[in-house]
């Protein structure tokens, strides 16, 4: 099965919850859903997710210069993005509660 | 961070190359969009290309960032969904008729964002695009210039000279504008459509009238001052002088009144110019009885300018020694006689002339010279004797 069609629909819960644990910029954000195990999550996919959320108000941003090379875009959670974060989860649950229901029934038969 | 190592160069221009092709992927949205969308790309780029955990191929110094990334135009393709903005070249029937009319402004914009990014591209490009950024004021000055010299041509405020006004309205509108300008500039005043409009239909005039406004400005200034050649080669500029005739201080002279070497007034003196004379001259003053230096007793002797050389006592050119002063080669050997009315006034002065104009006709075109290209028949106008350089008269 091709996961990344799978990933397309709970990138947003994915990223809300990385940076729910701790704030994070772009390439960060791609290192820990990675690690997280969601190997074949794109780059580029992650950054405009990224810039979604922060558009429609769910994250709050702000810019860390850095010594060395370009500024960072750093992303942090604020209140509308934790309510997001949690009726996602709550959806997430329900939806996967339903498919493991239906794929145990089948795998049990 | 690799960032510090000796490759880690090599990497930020691989990156901000990649970035700017990205954004140059990035086409359709706005500049605010893009620089939303992008910004701090070259730092996850980077981070990207630094992470330890991940071995990727074609992370090596220098390698293309394709093979980590994706082409470019995947890249912003990715980019943008996930950002939730419309694809690329979608169009939008509802604005068909402003699509077709902005079309040329979008080529241009289009065409300009795509060389300042293939500019960028370039590591030398940065510090002259800085220098460039740190003019803009001065381009929002020029701005309410420009369109200020507009307003006041058209409502005939136009100064006499055009670069600055001249009135007290045209000051008071010049300094409105650039205030306006320059606000508008630093983002102020700017809020809502119409003075949107106004600041793009102000930009636009401002560029489009440039060029004829500075054009017109040099052409009126050419008009006011002429370029004049004085005798020693040097250039002077002087105010604008009648185009005929003789002129002293500016002033057009109506009249010459003529005296020969012995001091006594001559009548009917032919005056010619200096045209013609292959040679460029420089004249020695003749002298009065004084010693003081005469300047109007013609014809001036003088020598070619090559045998004049600086005295530092007088402070001037002199002569060379042993080079005599003579008159230029005259122009003509012999003039025309002339024929002039007697006028019953006149007898003052003809009484005493040493040598007068013989015509005594009168008639409509008496006073006239015919010219000297006429035949040159006739008794000839008596002039003073040139090989004189020191004559004693007093005018």
């Amino acid at each position: 099965m091709d996961t990344t069609q799978l990933l397309k629909g709970v990138l947003d819960a994915a990223v809300l919850a990385v940076v729910a644990h701790e704030d994070g910029y772009g390439y960060d954000v791609v290192r820990r859903l990675r690690a997280a195990g969601l190997e074949e999550v794109g780059d580029a996919s992650v950054y405009g997710t990224l810039r979604r959320l922060y558009s429609s108000g769910a994250l709050t941003s702000y810019v860390v210069p850095s010594d060395e090379g370009p500024h960072r875009k750093y992303y942090g959670m604020n209140a509308q993005g934790r309510a997001m974060l949690a009726t996602q989860r709550k959806d997430w649950h329900e939806f996967a509660g339903t498919m493991a229901g239906l794929l145990e029934t089948e795998d049990a038969r | 961070m690799s960032t510090t190592t000796p490759t880690g160069q090599h990497h930020l221009a691989d990156v901000a190359s990649y970035a700017a092709a990205v954004r140059r992927e990035l086409v359709g949205l706005s500049p605010e969009q893009v620089e939303d969308l992008t910004d701090g790309l070259e730092a996850d780029l980077a981070d990207a290309l630094a992470d330890p955990l991940t071995s990727w191929p074609g992370t090596a110094p220098g390698a293309d960032l394709t093979v980590r990334f994706g082409s470019p135009g995947v890249y912003a393709q990715e980019l943008r969904a996930a950002a939730g903005l419309p694809d690329a070249a979608v169009p939008q029937d509802h604005h068909r008729m402003r699509a077709l009319l902005t079309a040329p402004t979008r080529t241009v914009t289009s065409a300009a964002r795509g060389v300042l990014a293939r500019l960028r591209e370039h590591t030398g490009w940065a510090p002259v695009e800085e220098f460039l950024v740190a003019l803009t004021p001065a381009a929002w000055l020029l701005r309410g210039w420009v369109v200020a010299g507009v307003i006041a041509a058209v409502f005939g405020l136009g100064a006499r000279s055009a670069w600055m006004p001249d009135s007290l309205a045209g000051w008071l509108l010049l300094g409105l504008l650039c205030v306006v300008s320059v606000q508008w500039g630093r983002g102020r005043w700017a809020v809502g459509r119409w003075s949107r409009r106004a600041r793009v239909a102000m930009t636009t005039v401002a560029v489009v009238a440039a060029l004829p406004v500075l054009a017109m400005n040099v052409a009126h200034d050419g008009q006011g001052t002429q370029y004049i050649y004085l005798n020693d080669g040097q250039t002077a500029s002087a105010p604008a002088a009648p185009q005929d005739g003789v002129v002293v201080d500016g002033m057009a002279v109506s009249n010459l009144f003529a005296y020969d070497a012995a001091g006594n007034p001559i009548d009917g003196v032919q005056i010619f110019d200096d045209r013609g004379r292959p040679d460029r001259w420089s004249f020695v003053s003749a002298q009065d009885v004084d010693g003081r230096q005469l300047w109007n007793v013609y014809p001036l002797l003088g020598g070619p300018s090559a045998s004049f050389e600086w005295n530092d006592n007088l402070g001037r050119r002199v002569l060379a020694g042993g080079v005599e002063p003579r008159t230029p080669p005259r122009p003509f050997a012999k003039a025309p006689a002339v024929t002039r009315p007697r006028s019953t006034t006149a007898g003052a002065t003809a009484g005493t002339t040493a040598g007068t104009a013989t015509g005594t006709a009168t008639g409509p075109t008496a006073g006239t010279a015919t010219g000297p290209t006429a035949a040159a028949t006739g008794p000839a106008a008596v002039a003073p004797d040139p090989a004189s350089p020191a004559p004693t008269s007093t005018p």
